[in-house]
């Protein structure tokens, strides 16, 4: 990161404050404030006027089932953070369910799901794909690493140094195929394709179980002929797996999963010895 | 919002029946699309939820504070759709902290209302606020806003502290009654 003089922060500032650098200046610029001992009040003059932009804008009452479903996901997140436990002390390391990887990993991984005394349904059926994927449904995964592989979007999160993947797999009967990705930043990632087309206001939600929690809604997405989407959703901490299945709904408002899972995969964050290194 | 950081829901639900019209306008605003407005709208206030701890008061307001998560999760929405580049997640530091605060305004800052703010924004000359606008509402870089507008850096960097003098100045004037009082 370069290092910028007073003089040079007093003429970026009207950048900063709209965020109108790019990320080397937003950065450099930061650290300079954060360490400068002048006051900067050009920072102070120039950035109190933004919040006023924002506000510019006249209000508009968005669709009537958004509060229903804004408050079923904080109380989905009130539900996880009181199931939720420690994190622990070492590295999570990425497992990618029923890829065909890790065999060592496999029973340390249906261990964890067992030890799950109140396992939620969204648990309870990535043990059954689990299982169905153990017992030979390779095409299907063998399709959905490839469609990850020829998604460079995908790659490239799965790619991120510190990152967790999942291939999400096709349940039987279904079609498409998918990847997730926890990123270091605890923003998840998830891209699908092969997906059937939504009509109407059908779209596929994506929902995740963090840790056995309450299932909750990552984001929707409609698919068109392409028969691809994605969503992301942030803020994810798990200490121990997030469950995720991709299930087509008739309507975005709904705030429990209620359609047939589509796809679905786990990432699994463990320290068994079999998996983690000595540090 | 104390409510808020002590989990207890209820307050959440105040803060939305309070904040989400504007919210929603902003998101619409940016993404020109009422379902991804929602997305953000939903996200944002998830979001304000579990970092109500770090919501300092004397930062700035918590319209303030929501609104820029708005419009960093907008923006992010964007430019995940237009070339899949995320923003960093700067959750904690969605703006510097200078940014959030109401700054030496309180005076002003009590009789502006939203056609306050756009009468004002209507007084700029038009190539200054097209660049605070293209900064603010589209999330574009200076060097952006020069190769879209074909005007030279420089100018762009000029026209941008301009606006926001200008800006500041014609919000300080705005006398409540619908026209800012320095120009009259």
């Amino acid at each position: 990161m370069k290092t910028l003089t007073c003089g040079i922060v007093r003429d970026m500032a009207p950048g900063y404050v709209l965020g109108a650098l790019d990320h080397t200046e937003m950065a450099a610029v930061r650290e300079h404030l954060r360490t400068c001992p002048r006051r900067h009040p050009e920072v102070r003059e120039f950035g109190g006027v933004v919040p006023y932009l924002g506000e510019s804008v006249s209000p508009i009452e968005p669709a009537v089932g958004l509060k229903a479903a804004v408050m079923a996901a904080v109380q989905d997140d009130l539900t996880a953070r009181e199931k939720s436990v420690p994190r622990p002390d070492r590295a999570p390391q990425l497992t990618v369910v029923g890829s065909g990887g890790d065999e060592a990993a496999r029973p340390g991984m249906l261990a964890a799901l067992r030890s799950r005394r109140a396992a939620s349904w969204a648990t309870r059926a990535a043990a059954a794909i689990l299982i169905v994927g153990l017992l030979g449904t390779v095409v299907s995964l063998r399709g959905a690493l490839d469609e990850a592989q020829n998604n460079p979007d995908i790659w490239g999160y799965i790619g991120e140094a510190g990152s967790r993947s999942a291939v999400l797999a096709p349940v039987v009967g279904a079609e498409g195929a998918g990847a997730a990705a926890l990123l270091p930043s605890h923003n998840l990632k998830v891209y699908v394709s092969g997906l059937t087309a939504t009509h109407g206001d059908e779209v596929y939600v994506v929902w995740i179980s963090v840790d056995g929690g309450a299932a909750r809604s990552a984001g929707w997405f409609t698919v068109d002929e392409s028969g691809k989407g994605q969503a992301t959703m942030s803020d994810l901490s798990p200490s121990s797996s997030i469950v995720i299945y991709v299930c087509r709904e008739a309507s975005r408002y709904v705030t429990r999963p209620t359609g047939p899972v589509v796809l679905t995969g786990t990432i699994v964050m463990w320290a068994s010895p079999a998996s983690t290194p000595t540090f | 919002m104390q409510q808020v950081s002590a989990g207890q829901i209820g307050g959440l639900e105040t803060l939305y029946d309070r904040y989400h019209a504007v919210a929603y306008a902003l998101a619409l605003r940016i993404t020109a699309e009422t379902g991804m407005a929602e997305d953000v709208v939903q996200d944002s206030f998830l979001g304000l939820w579990r970092n109500a701890g770090r919501y300092a008061e004397e930062k700035g307001s918590v319209k303030g504070w929501l609104l820029a998560i708005v419009r960093h999760r907008a923006i992010d929405a964007m430019r995940r759709r237009r070339n899949g580049v995320a923003l960093a997640d700067e959750t904690q530091e969605l703006l510097p902290a200078a940014l959030t605060l109401p700054d030496v305004w309180p005076e002003v800052a009590g009789r502006l209302d939203a056609e306050g703010i756009r009468h004002a924004l209507g007084h700029l000359p038009g190539a200054q606020r097209e660049v605070i606008e293209m900064a603010y509402f589209e999330g574009l870089t200076q060097t952006e806003i020069a190769a879209r507008t074909q005007a030279p850096l420089g100018t762009v960097k000029s026209r941008m502290r301009l606006g926001l003098v200008a800006l500041r100045r014609e919000l300080e004037g705005y006398d409540g009654r619908g026209a800012g009082g320095r120009a009259q």
